[in-house]
C-alpha cells in the first residue's frame, strides 16, 4: 500500500532528509579537517596537509598499541560477558522464587554512574586497603598492585565493565528465554535428548537472534568504553590501559591536536563498521538461518 | 501383556488436584483416545506418561517397564504436541533425524531412515525447508515424522489437529487411522473432539475434572454411558434429558415428568428407583421420532429448523426441555406444534443429584 502518493511521507521525509543532511554535512567537515593541520596551539595557520595524519597514525606507535588494546578489550568484555551472562540465566532455573527481585538488582550496576561505578572499584582495587587484596591474602595468595601495574590494570578496568555490564546480558537473555517457546525442548528431551544436548542444539539455536543483538549492543559499547578508563586509570599506567578512543581525546584535549584527534576518531569509526559488519554478516546471513 | 499401565497416579498444582486417581490399561497395538473437555487435565496427564513433568504419587509401567522415576528420554516413548513443537532452527530433514541423532546414528543410516519417513508421509519436497517455511497441515507431518522416525514403543499424540481447518483435519484423521492400521502401533491420543474420538479410537477413556469417567469402546460410550456427564458429552446432536420422578405403580415404573402432567410408562425394571426419586431420563435423537399429535406420548413445539441438505436438524421444545433431533428435510415448520413417540426401551435412566446411571 506504501504508493508514492501516501500523504504520510510528508511526515517522514524532511526528518530524513534532515538528518541525513547533518550526518553527510558533519562527516564531510570531519574528513576536511582530517586532511589539514588544525592545531589549537597554532590557531588560524593550519594548511592542507592531505593523507599526512592518516600515514602519521600508522607510523604511530602509541596509537596502534591503542588500536590494539582497543579490539583485545572490546573482545573480551563482549564475549566473557555474553558467555558468562548466558551461563548464568541458563544455570538458574526457569522459574525460581525470588526471580522478580534479582531482575530488579540486576539493574543497580547498570544504572549506577560510571562515576560511581569507577569510584567503587579503585576502592576495591586499592592496593593497601582494596577488597581486592584482601580477598586474595584470605585464599593465601600475593598481594596484586591492580591499577597500578601495566600488566594487570586493563584487566582489571575489564572486571569492572565485566561487572557492570553482564547483568545487562542476564537481562535480555531472560526475556528472550521467557519468550521461547518451550514445547521444542520438551519434544527435544523426549526425543531422547540430555538436558546439556537440549540447551546446546535446541535452546541456543533458538535464542541466537537475541544473543547476537546483545553482543552487538556489547560491543559497540566496549569500542567506545571511556568513563571506566577516565575514572579508574587515566590510561595509565605507563599508557597500558590506554584505547584508541581514550587516545583521541588525549590528543585533542591535551596536546590540542584537532586534525590528528579527528583522524584517530575516524579511523575508530571505520574500524568499528567495518568489525560490526563483519559481525553482523555471521550472524545475520541474508538467505536463511545460519549453520 | 499390557503396553501401557497408568495405576493410581494423582498430580497437583499447589492445591489444586489435576489428576485423581487414574488408572488405565492399554493393550499392545491399541488406539487409546483420552477424551474430555479443555481443562480436565489430558495434556497434564499425557505429559506424565511422557515423563516431561513428575507425578504426585502412583506408578507408570511401559512395555512391562516401571518408568515412573524415569526421566522422559528413557522412557522411548514418541510425542505429537499440539504447537507440533518443531525445532525453529532445523530443517525439516535435521528435525525428523534428531532423535535419531541423540541415539548416536550415524549421518547415512539416519538420512535413509528420513527418506524412507518422508515418503511415507509425502513430505520428501519440504525436506530442505524450515518450520516456519510451512503450512500447518505440513507441520503436523512433519511433528509426525519425527515421532515416526524411530519406532517407539509408545505413540503420544496432543490434540495434533486442533490448530487445523476443518477440511484438513478430516484428511489428517483419516491419514492417522491409516497409519495406524498399518504399523499397529500402541497410540495415546488426546483430544476434546468426539468426532476423532469416535472416529479413531479402539478405546476411549472419558476424562472430567481430573477424574476417568467410563473407558470403552466407542460403541460402550455411546451406547452405554456410566454417567450423566459421559452421556451428554457424546453425540452430536446431543442426548435429549428429560427431568422428573419416578414411581412404582403395581410393579410397573412410571416416570412423570416435571411442569407437566404427562406419565410415560418404562418397560425397566420398577427395582431401579425408589418412589419419587429425582430422575433425568435421556434419549438418543434417533430414538425420538415425530409423529401425528393424536397418536403422540408427548407434545412439543418446533423451536428452530436447520435444514443441511438430506434432513433437517430440529430443536424442540419438549415441555420446557430443549431436544435436538434429526428429521428428514422439510417435515416440520418453525413454531409448530408436533407429537413425538419415544422409544423408551432406550431410554437411559440417571439419579438427579449424582448423574448416576440407574438403569
Ligand atoms: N503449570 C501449571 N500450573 C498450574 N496449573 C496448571 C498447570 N498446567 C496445567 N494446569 C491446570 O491443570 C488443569 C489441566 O490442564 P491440562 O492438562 O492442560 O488440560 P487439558 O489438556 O485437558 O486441556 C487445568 O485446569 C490447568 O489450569
Ligand atoms: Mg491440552
Amino acid at each position: 500500500m506504501a504508493k508514492r502518493t501516501d500523504p504520510s511521507r510528508f511526515f517522514y521525509q524532511p526528518i530524513i532528509a534532515v538528518l541525513s543532511l547533518t550526518s553527510l554535512v558533519l562527516t564531510v567537515y570531519v574528513v576536511w579537517l582530517s586532511l589539514r593541520d588544525l592545531s589549537l596551539m597554532r590557531a588560524g595557520r593550519d594548511t592542507f596537509v592531505g593523507i599526512d595524519n592518516y600515514i602519521r597514525f600508522f607510523n604511530d606507535p602509541r596509537g596502534l598499541w591503542a588500536l590494539w588494546r582497543t579490539v583485545l578489550f572490546t573482545v573480551l568484555a563482549t564475549s566473557i560477558e555474553v558467555v558468562l551472562g548466558l551461563a548464568i540465566v541458563l544455570f538458574l532455573d526457569r522459574n525460581f522464587a525470588l526471580k522478580r527481585l534479582v531482575r530488579t538488582l540486576l539493574l543497580v550496576p547498570i544504572i549506577m554512574t560510571p562515576v560511581v561505578v569507577g569510584l567503587t572499584w579503585r576502592f576495591i582495587f586499592d592496593p593497601a586497603s582494596g577488597m581486592a587484596n584482601y580477598l586474595l591474602s584470605r585464599l593465601g595468595f600475593d598481594a596484586m598492585d591492580w591499577l597500578g601495574s601495566p600488566q594487570v590494570a586493563l584487566y582489571s578496568v575489564l572486571i569492572a565493565d565485566i561487572w557492570q555490564w553482564t547483568p545487562f546480558v542476564i537481562l535480555l537473555s531472560m526475556a528472550a528465554l521467557d519468550s521461547a517457546p518451550s514445547d521444542p525442548l520438551d519434544a527435544a528431551r523426549v526425543d531422547g535428548a540430555r538436558e546439556w544436548q537440549v540447551t546446546w542444539y535446541v535452546l541456543l539455536p533458538m535464542l541466537r537472534r537475541a544473543i547476537a543483538i546483545v553482543a552487538l549492543i556489547r560491543a559497540i559499547d566496549s569500542i567506545k568504553a571511556f568513563d571506566l578508563f577516565y575514572i579508574m586509570t587515566r590510561g595509565g599506567p605507563a599508557l597500558s590501559t590506554e584505547t584508541l578512543n581514550f587516545y583521541g581525546y588525549v590528543v585533542a584535549f591535551t596536546n590540542f591536536e584537532i586534525s590528528y584527534s579527528l583522524t584517530v576518531a575516524l579511523i575508530l569509526t571505520i574500524f568499528t563498521n567495518v568489525a560490526l559488519l563483519a559481525m553482523y554478516g555471521v550472524l545475520f546471513p541474508k538467505n536463511g538461518e545460519p549453520r | 501383556m499390557a503396553q501401557l499401565s497408568i495405576r493410581d497416579v494423582r498430580k497437583s498444582y499447589g492445591s489444586v488436584a489435576v489428576l485423581n486417581d487414574i488408572s488405565i490399561e492399554v493393550e499392545e497395538g491399541a488406539f487409546v483416545v483420552l477424551l474430555g473437555p479443555s481443562g480436565c487435565g489430558k495434556s497434564t496427564l499425557l505429559h506424565a506418561i511422557a515423563g516431561l513433568h513428575e507425578i504426585g504419587s502412583g506408578s507408570i509401567v511401559i512395555g512391562g517397564r516401571d518408568v515412573t522415576d524415569l526421566p522422559a528420554r528413557e522412557r522411548d516413548v514418541a510425542m505429537v504436541f499440539q504447537s507440533y513443537a518443531l525445532y525453529p532452527t532445523m530443517s525439516v530433514r535435521e528435525n525428523i533425524g534428531f532423535p535419531l541423532k541423540m541415539r548416536g546414528l550415524d549421518k547415512k543410516a539416519i538420512s535413509e531412515s528420513v527418506d524412507r519417513v518422508a515418503a511415507i508421509l509425502q513430505i520428501e519436497p519440504l525436506l530442505e525447508r524450515r518450520p516456519r517455511e510451512l503450512s500447518g497441515g505440513q507441520r503436523q507431518r512433519v511433528a509426525i515424522g519425527r515421532a515416526l522416525v524411530r519406532d517407539p514403543k509408545l505413540f503420544l499424540f496432543d490434540e495434533p489437529l486442533s490448530n487445523l481447518d476443518a477440511a484438513l483435519r478430516g484428511d489428517l484423521r483419516a491419514e492417522i487411522k491409516r497409519l495406524h492400521q498399518r504399523i499397529k502401533r500402541t497410540m495415546v491420543y488426546v483430544t476434546h473432539d468426539q468426532i476423532e474420538a469416535m472416529t479413531l479410537a479402539t478405546k476411549i477413556v472419558i476424562l472430567n475434572r481430573g477424574v476417568v469417567q467410563q473407558i470403552g469402546t466407542p460403541q460402550e460410550i455411546y451406547f452405554n454411558p456410566a454417567n450423566l456427564f459421559v452421556a451428554r458429552f457424546i453425540g452430536s446432536p446431543p442426548i435429549t434429558l428429560l427431568e422428573g420422578k419416578t414411581a412404582n405403580r403395581n410393579g410397573e415404573l412410571l416416570f412423570k415428568l416435571s411442569n407437566s402432567d404427562v406419565e410415560l410408562s418404562m418397560p425397566q425394571s420398577t427395582n431401579l428407583a425408589g418412589d419419587e426419586t429425582e430422575t433425568i431420563l435421556g434419549l438418543r435423537p434417533e430414538n425420538i421420532q415425530i409423529v401425528r399429535e393424536g397418536n403422540a406420548s408427548l407434545s412439543a413445539t418446533v423451536d428452530l429448523v436447520e435444514p443441511t441438505g438430506p434432513e433437517d436438524i430440529v430443536t424442540l421444545n419438549v415441555q420446557g426441555a430443549p431436544s435436538v433431533i434429526r428429521t428428514a428435510a422439510g417435515m416440520t415448520t418453525q413454531g409448530s406444534s408436533v407429537g413425538l413417540e419415544l422409544d423408551l426401551g432406550k431410554a437411559l435412566l440417571f439419579e438427579s443429584g449424582s448423574g448416576t446411571r440407574l438403569s
